[in-house]
């Protein structure tokens, strides 16, 4: 019995060992990247190692406030992280992060200039753009056969079960927000409860709050509409061609998801290494193309078809840019963002 | 032989990884931030019996009591169903007509030794509107039916996982039974029904309480369950702490509820060890062994047929799981190139291999210890020991989460694979502490004496006299703490660092972006290794113990 025991042991060190051993052939300095899920084509970190000798530790998150808590308890060990905008600017104030120097990430030059200088970053110290879009309504025409351009239909009883949304608060709250006609940054605290009944009113009409399965979901035909990313919209669509996706006129969000370095990181010259092969127009091209989120590198957006290009979902229009707000930090009112959302999800 | 110094490394160990984590819950529990300064208050709990207006009729509800209700509701409803349904399978498996039930109660036992999180995933799988039950439905002109993210679901995730912890007890309970009763029984003249309703189920109770006990806790307390299969639409207490700890940042809210959520875990404990009577079920006629037959094939497949599933997709052609578009073997080669997936793994098998190793070390210095002591400090050192199985595992997870971070910030080191390695040691300590203190209640303290008589040095007497005494109780300890390390989910989601995932984690991380064919293939392969494992070491055992009876035989 006793040997069964060791022998199970040393089986299972023996595997380990083989598994670390496929996973990280060689060594070299390791630089631990903290990034949304599914968010990234692999063979570009492949390459990334191939080409510099430093490995890539990738782990992934769902939410920029998961991201946020583990960065904020300090020591977290992450090199690089990649917060959307509001969230960065909220990491800047609390010193979170560490300024960039922007000579060693040469490739930067290749960022419209659309896309830099943003208000949760004025002066570039701090961030890269990684990826930008919008947020609205995905519906599959099989199943909503109605003209959709109004945030009500997520509303509708007669959509019951058949609602997704996205289980990230500030997104969610925008949704509520602009369809009530605030601002998606509004801290009036009544404004604030408006949105949250708007909500909890909505819940027994979703059929689940989830991540970035919210993607599959559609795909597969397991609801009709959902409040989705442009990105995540665009991916859907060009798996199924029933779906289709807008942008509300009463308005949305546009949003930015920049690549930022945390504070206190011990790789820091390895991190902007990787945030300068990012920038590279042909490896932002692999992940807009692999992610289907819209790349802010102008030499990347040249490199794309035309139809790509061309497509309103994943370009749109400045007149839909017009009716979007980009969000930004509340400061200590996020507090009541976290009470009210508590309140949302525990309620039945 | 002076096994006392052993108790005092082992009563600091608790202290620093039991009693300080907790009390730091507590600290928590009772302060708040006002101002960027944190005040003593009892906010948080008052915030717990809080009510709010409900949007759709006005009324006011008490949302996060609510929650509580609801969670001990659903916990109440698994805990019967898993006796309603896990007791007959007990009974039958320890009865006479199964001569072979030390194979089939294994067969019952196996989906325990695969990772919660898969067995939870498959049911996604079969669940969804476009799922496996759906297109059942569909494929005989059946209308579909809404059955994932909703109570159902997680009830069924419940029962489907927690069942084994309920089989185990009343089957060990009724196998020791001892047959002269029931015969005594039967020629005084009782009926089979009123054998089994006044001699075997009442003394069967003891098996029934563990049981309970152990399907009433993790449910309870669940969180992942509730997480994969409720969407959002159902929270638990188990996801409110999780999402104040993880994501909304207030440890204090977090750490109120976890304290209250503590404290009912701890009197239902209290309950249950002082019930000695409990409410019956279960058939109370003895049924025919067809029927019986026909019942425990039919929970078998209950249990299999989600991991069955799991492994047909895991051969589909197509991602999308509605329909199969032909045989192919690409996920596995996907999964083998997958280096997280590779590195999970061997953070999962190299975790569990030193944090059993060490906990088994640590655990039986500390068992030898404890044994040798009396009174009323033996109850206290025995009381914290059982703190880390009896509280919630989350609640473990978030006080260890703490005090991790505390040390690594005074320290200046980051959290990673060595505070998930320091975790799961300390949640498996107390597992083979319980699995060594019966065996060397056994042994025979003049063995010892003896051996020491006769010139023996302390160390050889022990490892020479009491070591091979008590071997199976650290044998068993040893492969319990292995076991709990490689399901462990909760305790590594809370205390992993940087770029440390063991293979839970990731699975998790995956499920939520939606099935994905590489989980089934890893599932499959999981589940054959389990398998096989499981054969090689049941195989092994009985040719001992034929050798032994040949042995016996000869002499």
């Amino acid at each position: 019995m006793l040997k069964s025991v060791s022998v199970l042991t040393s089986f299972a060190l023996l595997l380990a060992a083989t598994a670390t051993l496929a996973s990280s052939c060689g060594s070299g300095p390791v630089i631990n990247v903290y990034n949304w899920g599914d968010y990234i084509d692999d063979s570009v970190l492949k390459a990334f190692t191939e080409e510099t000798g430093i490995r890539v530790n990738y782990s992934t998150y769902a939410r920029n406030e998961e991201m946020y808590e583990k960065v904020k308890r300090g020591n977290s060990g992450y090199d690089i992280v990649v917060p959307s905008d509001f969230m960065a600017s909220k990491m800047i104030k609390e010193g979170l992060l560490e300024k960039l120097d922007f000579s060693a990430i040469p490739n930067f030059s290749n960022i419209d200039g659309r896309f830099t200088s943003l208000s949760y970053d004025p002066s570039d110290e701090y961030s890269v753009p990684y990826m930008w879009g919008t947020t609205g309504i995905l519906y599959n025409t099989t199943m909503v056969d109605e003209t959709v351009d109004s945030w009500d239909i997520l509303w509708d009883a007669r959509y019951s079960g058949q609602i997704f949304m996205y289980e990230s608060m500030r997104d969610i709250f925008a949704v509520a927000q602009k369809r009530l006609g605030f601002s998606i940054n509004d801290t009036d605290i009544n404004n604030l409860n408006a949105a949250k009944m708007s909500l909890s009113e909505q819940k027994p009409l979703v059929q689940a709050y989830l991540d970035e399965s919210i993607k599959d979901k559609m795909i597969g035909r397991e609801g009709a509409l959902a409040a989705v990313f442009s990105g995540d919209a665009f991916y859907c669509i060009e798996e199924n061609d029933e779906l289709a996706y807008i942008v509300p006129k009463e308005g949305s969000n546009v949003w930015y998801d920049v690549l930022v370095i945390p504070k206190g990181s011990k790789r820091k010259q390895e991190a902007q290494q990787f945030i300068d092969y990012m920038c590279r127009p042909d490896v932002a091209l692999k992940n807009t193309l692999y992610v289907g989120y819209s790349t802010p590198n102008k030499e990347a957006y040249k490199l794309l078809d035309e139809d790509w290009q061309g497509s309103d979902v994943y370009w749109p229009d400045d007149d839909v840019l017009d009716r979007c707000e980009v969000m930004v930090d509340l400061g200590a009112f996020t507090q009541e963002y976290d009470r009210a959302w508590t309140e949302v999800l525990a309620s039945r | 032989m002076n096994k006392k110094p052993l108790v005092y490394p082992y009563i600091a160990w608790i202290v620093i990884f039991t009693v300080i984590p907790l009390l730091l819950i507590i600290y928590y529990s009772l302060h708040v931030t006002v101002n960027g300064e944190r005040v003593l208050s009892l906010d948080n709990f008052a915030r717990i019996f809080e009510a709010s207006e409900n949007p759709r009729n006005g009324e006011n509800i008490y949302i996060y009591l609510e929650v509580i209700w609801r969670s001990v509701r659903l916990a109440a409803v698994c805990t019967f169903l898993c006796v309603a349904l896990g007791y007959p399978i007990g009974y039958i498996l320890a009865g006479k007509e199964f001569d072979d039930s030390g194979v089939l109660i294994f067969f019952f036992l196996i989906p325990m030794w695969m990772n919660v999180l898969l067995r939870t995933y498959a049911w996604l799988t079969i669940l969804e509107n476009n799922g496996v039950i759906n297109s059942t439905l569909a494929f005989f002109g059946l209308p579909k039916q809404t059955l994932l993210y909703n109570d159902t679901a997680v009830i069924l995730g419940m029962v489907y996982n927690f069942i084994p912890f309920m089989i185990l007890p009343v089957y060990t309970v009724l196998k020791k039974l001892n047959v002269g009763i029931i015969e005594a029984a039967q020629d005084l003249g009782a009926s089979r029904r009123e054998v089994f309703l006044k001699v075997i189920f009442p003394l069967s109770i003891p098996g029934v309480i563990s049981g309970v006990t152990m399907v009433f806790m993790p449910a309870v307390t669940a969180f992942v369950i509730s997480n994969l299969l409720g969407g959002g639409q159902f929270i638990l207490i188990g996801n409110m702490i999780e999402q104040q700890f993880l994501r909304v940042g207030n440890w204090g809210f977090g750490s109120a509820i976890s304290v209250v959520l503590m404290f009912m875990v701890l009197l239902s404990v209290g309950i249950f060890s002082l019930v000695d009577k409990d409410t019956g079920s279960g058939g109370g006629d003895a049924v025919l062994k067809k029927l019986k037959r026909l019942y425990l094939a039919l929970m078998l497949f209950f249990l299999y047929s989600p991991i069955a599933v799991l492994i047909v997709y895991s051969f589909n052609e197509s991602k999308s799981r509605a329909n199969w578009s032909g045989f192919t073997l690409k996920w596995y080669a996907q999964l083998f190139g997958d280096p997280g997936i590779m590195n999970a793994l061997a953070t999962t098998l190299s975790v569990a291999a030193l944090s059993s190793a060490a906990a088994t070390t640590i655990g039986t210095a500390a068992a030898i210890g404890i044994d040798s002591m009396k009174g009323a400090k033996k109850r206290l050192v025995m009381g914290l020991t059982n703190i880390p199985v009896v509280i919630p595992e989350i609640v473990i997870g978030v006080s260890l989460m703490i005090l991790f971070m505390y040390v690594c910030g005074a320290l200046g080191v980051g959290m990673g694979y060595h505070t998930l390695l320091l975790a799961h040691v300390i949640f498996n300590v107390p597992f083979v502490i319980l699995s060594v203190l019966p065996k060397l209640r056994q042994t025979d303290e003049n063995l010892i004496e003896a051996a020491l008589d006769l010139g023996a040095s302390p160390s050889s007497a022990f490892f020479k006299v009491l070591l091979p005494q008590i071997m199976p109780g650290v044998i068993t300890g040893a492969m319990l703490a292995f076991t709990l390390s490689i399901d462990d989910f909760i305790v590594s989601f809370f205390t992993a660092g940087a770029g440390t995932t063991n293979l839970s984690i990731l699975i998790f991380s995956m499920a939520r972006l939606g099935i994905n064919p590489k989980i089934n293939a890893l599932s499959a392969i999981m589940f054959t290794v389990v398998l096989l494992l499981l054969y090689l070491i049941n195989k092994r055992e009985t040719i001992n113990k034929k050798r032994r009876e040949k042995n016996a035989q000869i002499r």
